[in-house]
C-alpha cells in the first residue's frame, strides 16, 4: 500500500476548508452540483481508502484468511500498512458508515412524512397550500409526484402582490430543480466524511441562491426578487421575538440580497476547474488504492510463488 | 433555468390560480375580479383573472357573494383542524420534517436586520 491510499484525505481536508468560499464564487447552479458531486467523491473515496487499509489487516485473520488463497505470514510480512493503522481504520469506517446510513434514513424519513403532512391538506390551487397564522414563513415540501408549497397568510400579508411572485417562483424552484436531494447528498456526504461538515449548510446556501436566481429571472427584475426576500426576512424576525430571536445569525440573507442587487452571476472557470480536479484526483486515488491492495494480495499467494520459483 | 428567462409574463394556469388565490388571502376584505386585476398588475386580462376567480370558487378554494353587478371573492375557509396543525408544525422549526425543507428567509440578528432596513430604503428609492 503506498501513499496514494491517504490522498482522499489530503484532498478531503482541502475541499473542507475551502467549501464555503466555492459556495459564494460559484453561480449557484453550479457550485450546488459541482460541490455536491466533489464532495461525495471525496467521502467515497476516503471510505474506500478505509476500507483498503482496513482490508489488509481483515486479511490476516486466520478466520477471513482461510476463505482466501492467500497467506497470512506472506501477506503480513508485504504489507506496509501497521496493523494499528488497519484496526483504526477498521474502526472508523465502521462508525462513518453506520453515521451516514442513520442521517441518510433520518433525514429520508422525515421528507416522506413531510410529504404525507401535505396530501392531507387540500390539493386547491396550483400547489400552493395556505395555513392561517399570523406568523410569517414559507417552505417548500418536495412531494413523490409534485411538491406543494405550504405558506403562512402572515407571509402573504407581509408582501405586496409582485413580490408574493417572487416567493412562489423561488419555491417552485427549490421543487422543479430537486433542491432536497443536493442537500440530503449533502447532508450524507458529510457524516460519512466529517472533514467535509462544512458542506450541508453551504448546499442550504447554494440552493437558496439557486431559488433567488431562478425568481428573479422569472420576474425578470433582479431588484424585485432583493426586495421581496428582503420585505419577508424583516417580517420573519419581527416575529422572532423573546428567546427565539438570534443574537447571530449565518449571514445568508444579506448575503443573498447582495448578490440579487449585483449583476447575475458570472462564469468561474478557475473555481470549475478546482472542483473537477478534486473529482479526478480521487478517482485516481481510488484506483491506485484498488490496484495496490489487488497486488498485494496476488503477491501473499504462496502458488504464484511457487510457480514462478 | 433559460426557459423562464423572457417569459416573465407567461403563467400556467395553475401558477395563476396560485397567485389569485395568494391575493384574496391577502387581502382585507372580499375583492371583485377588478380589485383582484388592479392588485396583480396590468398585465393580466380581465376576463382571465374572472375565470381565474371562477375555477378556485368550483374548487371551493374560494367563495363568493353577489356584489351589485357582479361577484366579489374571499378565501374559502374550511381547513380541517388537525390539517391545519399538521402544517404549522411544519413551518415550524419544531420537528426533524421542518429541518429538511428549503425555508424562505433564515432567521436575522439585530445587524442584519440593520442592513436590511437600510437597503430596502435604497431598493424602494
Amino acid at each position: 500500500m503506498r501513499l496514494v491510499v491517504y490522498l482522499p484525505f489530503l484532498v478531503s481536508a482541502l475541499l473542507g476548508l475551502t467549501i464555503p468560499r466555492f459556495g459564494r464564487r460559484l453561480a449557484p447552479a453550479t457550485g450546488t452540483r459541482l460541490l455536491v458531486a466533489s464532495g461525495a467523491a471525496c467521502a467515497l473515496s476516503t471510505a474506500f481508502a478505509l476500507a483498503a487499509l482496513a482490508g489488509t489487516y481483515v486479511g490476516q485473520l486466520p478466520a477471513v484468511a482461510a476463505f482466501g488463497d492467500w497467506s497470512v505470514r506472506l501477506l503480513k510480512a508485504n504489507d506496509p500498512v501497521p496493523p494499528l493503522v488497519g484496526q483504526a481504520a477498521l474502526g472508523l469506517l465502521a462508525v462513518l458508515a453506520v453515521l451516514a446510513a442513520a442521517t441518510a434514513v433520518r433525514r429520508g424519513l422525515a421528507l416522506a412524512e413531510a410529504a404525507r403532512a401535505c396530501r392531507g391538506a387540500h390539493p386547491g390551487a396550483g400547489d400552493l397550500v395556505i395555513v392561517r397564522d399570523a406568523v410569517p414563513r414559507a417552505r417548500a415540501v418536495p412531494g413523490r409526484r409534485a411538491g406543494r408549497i405550504v405558506v403562512t397568510t402572515g407571509m402573504l400579508r407581509a408582501l405586496t402582490a409582485e413580490e408574493r411572485r417572487v416567493l412562489l417562483a423561488h419555491e417552485r424552484a427549490h421543487l422543479g430543480d430537486r433542491h432536497h436531494l443536493y442537500r440530503l447528498a449533502a447532508a450524507v456526504t458529510a457524516a460519512l466524511n466529517p472533514m467535509l461538515a462544512a458542506l450541508p449548510r453551504t448546499v442550504e446556501y447554494t440552493t437558496e441562491r439557486w431559488a433567488d436566481e431562478r425568481a428573479a429571472a422569472h420576474v425578470g427584475d433582479r431588484r424585485l426578487a432583493a426586495r421581496a426576500v428582503i420585505r419577508a426576512a424583516l417580517a420573519t424576525s419581527r416575529h422572532a421575538v423573546g428567546p427565539a430571536a438570534l443574537a447571530f445569525s449565518d449571514g445568508a440573507v444579506p448575503d443573498r440580497i447582495t448578490c440579487l442587487l449585483d449583476a447575475p452571476p458570472r462564469r468561474r472557470p478557475f473555481a470549475v476547474a478546482a472542483l473537477v480536479a478534486v473529482l479526478t484526483l480521487c478517482l485516481i486515488a481510488v484506483n491506485e488504492a484498488r490496484a495496490d491492495t489487488e497486488s498485494l494480495f496476488e503477491r501473499s499467494e504462496p502458488a504464484t510463488l511457487t510457480s514462478h520459483a | 433555468m433559460a426557459g423562464d428567462q423572457g417569459h416573465s409574463d407567461k403563467r400556467s394556469p395553475g401558477m395563476l390560480e396560485d397567485e389569485v388565490l395568494a391575493a384574496l388571502w391577502a387581502a382585507a376584505g372580499p375583492m371583485s375580479p377588478a380589485d383582484v386585476q388592479a392588485e396583480l398588475g396590468g398585465s393580466l386580462a380581465y376576463t382571465t383573472v374572472m375565470t381565474t376567480l371562477a375555477r378556485l370558487h368550483r374548487k371551493g378554494l374560494a367563495t363568493r357573494e353577489r356584489a351589485g353587478r357582479g361577484f366579489v371573492y374571499a378565501p374559502a375557509v374550511g381547513e380541517a383542524a388537525h390539517t391545519a396543525e399538521a402544517m404549522r408544525d411544519l413551518l415550524a422549526r419544531r420537528s426533524d420534517r421542518a429541518a429538511v425543507l428549503a425555508e424562505f428567509v433564515s432567521r436575522l440578528s439585530p445587524d442584519d436586520e440593520q442592513v436590511l432596513q437600510r437597503l430596502l430604503r435604497e431598493v424602494d428609492g
